[in-house]
């Protein structure tokens, strides 16, 4: 009859409404990411445009007028396994291992030998929806002992030592000037307004005039 | 007796488990703040981290049974059951324009079986809501998690209750205000049936406290009714 049984169903959902919740032996659910991950992410710091490829070949293009991709969700539990090719020809292989939690920039940059791949790592803790977050990626042969000074002043950003420097900053208008072993290089960065919260890379990148500063808000791809 | 502070606003209450199911926060919150004047839009899916709500996502498997309820203004809570999901954020403020976003999230980010706080992964999540929630300029508010037990078996310790709380206090805020849960009681004050979720007494200490805490918030003392 199909008024009892729907009324027979509502008593017994109302009743199931009314228990507290209650847990499983082993837990309901997950607290955290299903896996551990880590992210990578791709710089091209030569004159022409070059093109990325995984393994299973899907391939990530990066113009020299965007060079810099987003940061890509990378697994942990095995290597990245590639190859960057500049439209010349020349190739880097890649074989990276990234750690969980671990944010790896991998710099394509021309070598003695062709087409390079060096990867910078870094495992960040500083994030702040009240201040913006700054760090210095640069590969000593472009400049050595990197640093970036407000521009008219000795005010060093960073704070030399080991791996990627990083530091927060007052969200405000910034502009940098290059210094490399103690000596400025270049012309100042125009101002890049900094949004609270936001995350950026001050990458060296070399150039036949010397080296210079790209200023890039970091992203992660969704 | 509180201040008439959220008399007449409109609010949109969105959470993890704890808002899951009618006889966790979600029906005590609701009808406090009801209570108080507001008028209210409760939604809770299980399993749900921040960024699960840009767009319409799923409980995770485990919460098979307690997967998400809502209640709308005076109407009764429905179990949302296997229909649970979340509503995707931005068209949700969109369409309801609420005076003020209240957001019940921290313990799904906790990672309390992992011996790190994986806090990368966290602002990946977190920052991806209060971005939605800055786009849609909406007063918001929100609450984090509270001690809990420890020994329980989502593997909660109060360590690494601070350590999420602390994350949320520096992330979530702009444009969020942040509500410390933890400060409303000692460690282990409010029994738990799992260490994570509380039983009916700490489910409405808690509403207490939050609805306090809430008339206390500066924003949402200047908010005017529509």
């Amino acid at each position: 009859m199909p008024t009892l049984s729907r009324r027979i169903v509502s008593v017994a959902c109302a009743v199931g409404a009314s228990l507290p919740l209650l847990a499983s032996a082993s837990g309901l659910y997950r607290t955290g990411p299903a896996e551990d991950v880590g992210y990578v992410r791709f710089v091209n710091l030569t004159t022409q445009p070059v093109s990325v490829t995984n393994a299973g070949g899907q391939a990530l293009e990066l113009l020299t007028d965007k060079p810099v991709s987003d940061f890509l969700a990378a697994p942990t539990a095995q290597p990245i396994r590639g190859s960057a090719t500049a439209k010349s020809g020349s190739a880097a292989k890649l074989d990276l291992k990234v750690g969980s939690e671990a944010f790896v920039t991998v710099l394509l940059r021309g070598g003695q030998e062709g087409l390079e791949a060096v990867a910078l790592s870094e495992t960040p803790q500083d994030f702040n929806a009240l201040r913006a977050s700054l760090a210095l990626y640069a590969d000593a042969r472009d400049c050595k002992n990197a640093n970036v000074v407000l521009p008219g002043t000795e005010v060093r950003l960073f704070t030399p030592g080991e791996g990627v420097p990083r530091r927060q900053v007052n969200p405000v208008s910034l502009s940098v000037q290059l210094e490399c072993d103690g000596k400025q290089v270049g012309e100042a960065t125009a101002p890049v307004a900094l949004r609270a919260g936001g995350r950026y890379s001050l990458v060296v990148r070399p150039g036949s005039s010397g080296p210079s500063v790209l200023v890039v808000e970091d992203a992660i791809a969704p | 007796m509180l201040p008439q502070v959220l008399a007449g606003l409109s609010i949109l209450v969105i959470g993890d488990s704890h808002m899951a199911s009618p006889n966790n926060l979600l029906n005590p919150l609701h009808e406090a703040l009801t209570k108080q004047g507001a008028v209210v839009h409760s939604i809770g899916v299980c399993g749900t981290n921040p960024g699960d709500w840009l767009k319409p996502t799923a409980p995770q498997s485990g919460c098979q049974g307690y997967e998400g309820a809502e209640r709308i203004g005076d109407g009764r809570a429905k179990v949302l059951g296997s229909a649970a999901q979340t509503q995707a954020i931005g068209p949700l403020l969109a369409k309801e324009k609420p005076d003020v976003l209240l957001v019940v999230m921290g313990d799904t980010m906790g990672a309390y079986d992992r011996p790190a706080f994986p806090r990368a992964w966290a602002w990946q999540s977190v920052s991806a809501l209060t971005k939605a929630v800055t786009e849609a300029k909406v007063t918001c508010v929100w609450v984090g998690p509270g001690w809990g037990e420890e020994g329980g078996q989502f593997g909660k310790t109060y360590a690494r209750a601070e350590q999420v709380s602390k994350f949320l206090a520096d992330t979530v805020s702009p444009p969020c205000t942040y509500i410390n849960s933890l400060a409303f009681s000692k460690p282990g004050a409010w029994v738990t049936l799992d260490g994570q979720h509380y039983g009916r007494s700490g489910y409405q200490k808690w509403t207490e406290s939050i609805v306090g805490a809430l008339a206390n918030v500066e924003a949402v003392k200047k908010l005017r009714p529509r």
